[in-house]
């Protein structure tokens, strides 16, 4: 008797897809459509242009580039720049991190969102406010000169343009590092250690880690695929200012099949590293973030 | 002979409170009072926006011939068991309790044999190799304490140090804890909510409202002859353990809360 009851409050509560034999579209599965659908298309957007890139690759031509004195330049140029950018982008990015996620001082909120404007100013007009500021009819070009500093045209001009398009994210990702690391933490390392900046590199930072060098890694990839404020600001001279991007771009006229050769080094080399630090990352952070 | 009277403005109005050498004093009161505030200004977390912090007689926070004082933290030699312990989670349980010692540069024969010592004496050298993920509350809550003591602390500072365990562990801890802090013979503030706590533990009891430090004395002191607010406050956790006894009563707790304040407002 109950569950025959129960049986007819079972038939009264069905929902009316159920009674329609509209099962198959039941909630779980609508979502679950909505969820893979757009999540497969993206993923797919993303690969197919990188597959293209690999797509046709003939090996003895891959080899033969990498004998090409021009592409060891530009490959090993664009290292060497990119690994000083991100070195000075370390050197500067987290002191200022550190400064904007720990103290107050007016006008913080905007020093905070000025250190933002590289990362969503277009890269030309990165290299053409670096040109007005620093070649040598610039605002500080005569300042400059007299130091012997011609820098449009220079190695050095390929490193600061890298740094002023790429250093944001190592402020970012640092910043929010100092910020999320406990105030508790630092408290007793306080009462522990008399040096503050024993203190700093022995709990703060290391806490911090994984953020600084998540950004680091950012500023690293960003600094290798520099194309616009490089070509800007320094010029586009092969073995001093021409890197893998810029090779690339001179190439896709004389030579397509260079120029992919080239996109395909670069994207192994990048993505081969980006690889080896989130397994670096990785494996670090478990005895950081597993606190229950 | 430990001393501290200050105030501070916007969390401690008017806090004087005295601790003698040697003596195991619990601050009892309710959340909110400004128990750990009044822990971080002797620690020298937080200064004090008026009034002085002494410790053995030596001016800690306020001013000497016109002149701010200031000892740093880590200069006051106290130890402080935070309240989620605060463990350094990417060191071992004996990189833990040797950081004091080692950031100090003592010779490393030293720092090795005062954190075995300590290790043995809270009994967690079977785990001195895990990090603090690893441990159970209570190995945990003994890392910190053996943390705050290896420096020889003049003052260990406890901020209700057996709230994030189990009950089980708490009774066991806190009778083990007693035992350790009696045998050190360390002067500590231990700071709790828990009236039963504070009478299990404690050789004398000051019992804070808002901002201020309402009585202070001996247990018996306390229980026995409580002022009004104290009185309120020991009745507010007697009414608590009989809620749970009443099915549908409603806590007359918020009524209290302003009677009773306004009885202490009018003396």
């Amino acid at each position: 008797m109950i569950s025959e009851l129960a049986g007819v409050r079972k038939a009264v509560r069905l929902k009316p897809s159920r009674i329609l034999g509209l099962a198959r579209f039941s909630n779980e599965k609508i979502s679950n459509v909505l969820l893979w659908a757009p999540s497969l298309l993206f993923l797919f957007f993303i690969i197919i242009p990188l597959a293209a890139i690999f797509y046709n690759l003939d090996a003895t031509k891959v080899i033969l580039e990498l004998q090409n004195p021009e592409v060891v330049d530009a490959l090993s140029l664009g290292a060497v720049t990119s690994s000083l950018a991100s070195f000075l982008s370390f050197l500067f990015g987290v002191p200022t991190a550190y400064l904007l996620a720990t103290r107050n001082f007016t006008g913080k909120s905007v020093f905070d969102a000025v250190m933002d404007v590289p990362m969503v100013l277009p890269p030309a007009v990165a290299g053409l406010a670096l040109l007005l500021a620093f070649a040598p009819r610039g605002l500080l070009g005569p300042e400059l000169r007299q130091l012997g500093i011609i820098l449009p045209g220079s190695t050095l001009a390929v490193v600061l343009a890298q740094f002023f398009v790429a250093s944001p994210f190592v402020l970012r990702s640092s910043k929010a590092a100092f910020e999320n690391v406990d105030k508790k933490l630092i408290d007793s390392a306080r009462l522990l250690n008399p040096s503050r900046f024993g203190v700093f590199f022995t709990v703060t930072l290391p806490l911090a880690a994984n953020g600084v060098v998540a950004g680091l890694v950012m500023t690293w990839a960003r600094a290798v695929g520099e194309f616009g404020a490089t070509l800007m600001f320094a010029g586009n001279l092969p073995g001093v200012t021409q890197t893998m991007p810029l090779a690339i771009y001179m190439l896709m006229s004389e030579d397509p099949l260079a120029s992919n050769v080239l996109s395909a080094i670069l994207v192994t080399t990048s993505f081969t590293l980006l690889i080896m630090f989130r397994l670096l990352g990785s494996g670090k952070s478990v005895h950081y973030y597993d606190q229950a | 002979m430990v001393k501290k009277s200050y105030r501070d403005k916007e969390v401690l109005r008017d806090v004087t409170l005295e601790v003698r050498k040697h003596e195991l004093l619990c601050l009892v009161g309710p959340n909110g009072a400004g128990k750990t505030t009044t822990l971080n200004v002797v620690a020298g977390l937080c200064r004090p926006d008026e009034g002085s912090v002494f410790i053995n007689d030596v001016l800690m926070d306020g001013r000497e011939r016109n002149c701010l004082v200031h000892v740093s933290p880590s200069e006051r030699k106290v130890g402080y068991v935070f309240q989620d312990y605060a463990l350094f989670p990417h060191m071992t349980v004996r990189e833990n309790i040797s950081y004091g010692l080692k950031a100090r540069h003592l010779p490393s024969q030293e720092v090795k044999e005062r954190t075995h010592k300590l290790l043995e004496f809270v009994g967690i050298l079977d785990h001195s190799e895990h990090y603090p993920h690893q441990l159970s509350g209570g190995q945990k809550q003994r890392t910190a304490l053996a943390r705050a003591l290896v420096i020889e602390p003049e003052i260990l500072l406890l901020d209700e140090p057996l709230a994030a365990l189990d009950l089980t562990t708490r009774a066991s801890l806190r009778v083990e804890l007693k035992k350790i802090l009696g045998t050190l013979e360390v002067t500590s503030i231990y700071v709790t909510h828990e009236l039963a706590e504070a009478y299990a533990i404690s050789d004398r009891i000051a019992v804070m409202g808002p901002g201020r430090i309402e009585q202070t004395g001996s247990c018996d002191e306390v229980f026995s002859k409580p002022n009004p607010y104290v009185a309120q406050f020991l009745g507010q956790s007697i009414y608590k353990r009989f809620d749970t006894l009443r099915p549908n009563s409603t806590s007359p707790r918020d009524g209290q809360d302003s009677a009773g304040r306004r009885s202490w407002n009018e003396r």
